[in-house]
């Protein structure tokens, strides 16, 4: 079902195929020290975050690049809207973020994760996860409000 | 009184405190109109994530390559390091992790190119790795191989041109990467080195240690930047030659019957089966039918000045993949350290300045048949251009086979030609036409065959009429 939408994003592909060969590679030097789940971890949110970075570099209109036809059309297109607009809020918002915030903030409130996992994943302390975290909160919640502020 | 904690707003909307915190939280918004527009906020932004669906699945068949290969490196480094009982913890292990990769490679891939409304909460269907059918090779997977004695490095591909791999890969020992004709690649190697492939060339990353860098021509032309160090041997082989660095910009370049290595800038030490010597900046040498040849390469025109990169900043992964396109051929500038990835420690000598050789003119491109050629800029500071490398191979290829330079010069235009390097074919056509008529023999048949390069590169840029123009002017055959 998914191939059919990666398949109609050149964006979405590249990096599921960027997050691959990492994970080929990461794989590769596994020596049993860590976690698997931890790299990967690392190798997927670091991809997305870095694509969000390139295009906030670039100066690139998210929504504009938000395919409109990947849309199943069995489903409610009002919700649809709502879910490409809150996507588009939540990238942009991220794009902002320092990568050490925006790493924090992925696994924790994307990706479900307990600071305990994230301060292995990230390699510092529990606390400092939890102060990262918490910025990035403050930072995240102050670009959402100043960009919904923005839209007519 | 003091205000509810961002923590405390955020748990509170998302849920996460205590039925005891909830409340006293709840108990302090009733009374304070400051932390409910706070609260409001928070609310807002956690109303966006909580509208977004969940990660679908991922591809099957990437799924299943991934479930594979994770499959296999458990048996491998089961079978080599591991006892059995280690075994049996191991396997399960990554079968686990093939389905939490599936997840995750979604998921990331998911957030960073754009969300949409997707089939209801569907259940995620994880793919088992466990009764795999034969994967469908869509994309290689690297090969997986039992855990080396040495560590193992690899080789980021900076930039790519019509070739066998894609900016940003990451490729492991044993690659073989090819360039078609027109095309290039600039490889990055763990030791911050830089590698550029000319068109139509192959070469395979035969050892990639920290302590050993060996890179195979199998044919056409590599470029490198490499700064000295003392603590690692990078060589490259092409066929019975080897080249060991000694710190340099040099080039190796393989045709069936010839090998050729040119130094721009310091020493390298060539190794031939009859002997080794060393080879210094503006110097070359063929190795053909069994003998070594020493010829003048151009010299430098210029001394290019150490660069110090920026201190390198902390990087992930996925850093180089977000570069923007640029169709300069040249070397791309330092990349900082990526994580997981052995950092250089040194960066390239003068990997950003020119290579010794003045800037062609930024239309000087390959031609690429059908479509008319796109028009593109050459920052003529940056890195150096496998192109004017190619050229000088080229040229010194047809002065070498050669009895004269006008027939070497008709030889290289021909050459050009057929690489697809049109422009530059036109302008050594122009000057070659331009010069006295000397005295050969054969200068007629010359001048025919030049001319006739020039309707064919003029036809290759889409510009019939001229050729057509010329092509009655062609003298008839004697």
């Amino acid at each position: 079902m998914l191939y059919r939408v990666v398949g109609q994003s050149p964006d979405l592909e590249d990096l599921v195929q960027e997050a691959y060969i990492q994970l080929m590679r990461a794989l590769k030097s596994y020596r049993g020290e860590s976690r698997v789940t931890t790299f990967l971890h690392r190798v997927c949110v670091n991809v997305g975050l870095m694509h969000l970075r390139g295009k906030r570099r670039k100066k690139e209109e998210m929504t504009d690049e938000l395919p409109e036809h990947a849309t199943d059309e069995t489903h409610d297109p009002e919700r649809a809207a709502q879910v490409k607009q809150a996507a588009s809020l939540v990238q942009k918002a991220l794009a902002t973020l320092s990568e050490e915030k925006a790493s924090v903030f992925v696994y924790h409130e994307l990706l479900g994760l307990k600071p305990e996992e994230i301060s292995e994943l990230v390699d510092c302390p529990v606390n400092t996860v939890r102060s990262r975290l918490n910025r990035a909160r403050i930072d995240f919640t102050a670009v959402v409000v100043t960009l919904k502020r923005g839209e007519p | 009184m003091s205000h509810l904690a961002a923590d405390i707003l955020w748990g509170l909307a998302r849920q996460e405190l205590t039925a005891e915190e909830q409340a006293q939280a709840r108990a302090h918004l009733e009374g304070c109109t400051e932390c409910q527009a706070s609260f409001a906020d928070v609310s807002l932004a956690t109303g966006l994530l909580s509208v977004l669906p969940e990660a679908p699945p991922m591809p099957e068949a990437m799924a299943r390559r991934v479930g594979q290969s994770l499959a296999d490196a458990a048996d491998a480094k089961a079978a080599v390091r591991f006892t059995s009982w280690w075994q049996s913890l191991f396997t399960p292990r990554f079968v686990l992790a093939a389905a939490l990769g599936v997840v995750l490679v979604t998921v990331g891939a998911w957030w960073a190119a754009g969300v949409r409304e997707v089939p209801a909460p569907t259940p995620i269907a994880l793919p088992t790795p466990a009764p795999l059918p034969s994967p469908v090779p869509e994309v290689k997977p690297p090969e997986l191989t039992p855990a080396p004695p040495v560590k193992k490095l690899s080789v980021t591909v900076a930039s790519a041109k019509k070739s066998t791999t894609q900016k940003a890969q990451v490729l492991a020992e044993g690659s073989t990467i090819s360039t078609q004709s027109g095309g290039s690649v600039w490889l990055k190697l763990p030791d911050g080195s830089r590698a550029g492939l000319t068109s139509s060339s192959e070469v395979t990353l035969a050892t990639l240690e920290e302590k050993t860098l060996t890179l195979d021509i199998a044919k056409g032309s590599l470029a490198l930047v490499v700064p000295h160090r003392e603590d690692r041997l990078l060589t490259v082989r092409a066929g019975e030659i080897e080249v060991l660095d000694l710190g340099t910009r040099f080039l190796v370049s393989r045709e069936p019957n010839r090998t050729l290595v040119a130094v721009e800038e310091g020493v390298v030490s060539v190794k031939t089966p009859t002997g080794e010597r060393e080879v210094r900046a503006g110097n070359a040498v063929s190795w053909s039918n069994g003998a070594l040849t020493e010829l003048a390469w151009e010299p430098p025109t210029a001394v290019a000045p150490v660069v110090q990169a920026p201190t390198p900043e902390k990087e992930s992964v996925a850093r180089l993949g977000d570069d923007e396109e640029d169709e300069d051929d040249g070397p791309p500038p330092p990349e900082e350290a990526r994580e997981g990835v052995a950092a250089p420690d040194t960066t390239p000598v003068g990997a950003d300045e020119e290579w010794a050789t003045p800037p062609p003119p930024s239309t000087n491109q390959p031609v690429r048949r059908g479509p008319p050629p796109r028009v593109m800029t050459v920052p003529s500071e940056r890195g150096f251009s496998l192109k004017k490398i190619e050229r000088k191979v080229r040229e010194l290829g047809s002065r070498l086979t050669s009895p004269s330079t006008r027939e070497a010069q008709v030889k290289d235009i021909a050459v050009s030609a057929d690489a697809g390097d049109c422009k530059y074919a036109l302008e050594q056509i122009d000057r070659w036409l331009k010069a006295p008529i000397t005295k050969l023999a054969h200068e007629p048949q010359l001048r025919r065959s030049v001319k006739t390069q020039q309707i064919r590169c003029l036809n290759r840029l889409g510009r019939g009429e001229e050729a057509s123009a010329l092509e009655r002017q062609l003298d008839p055959l004697p």
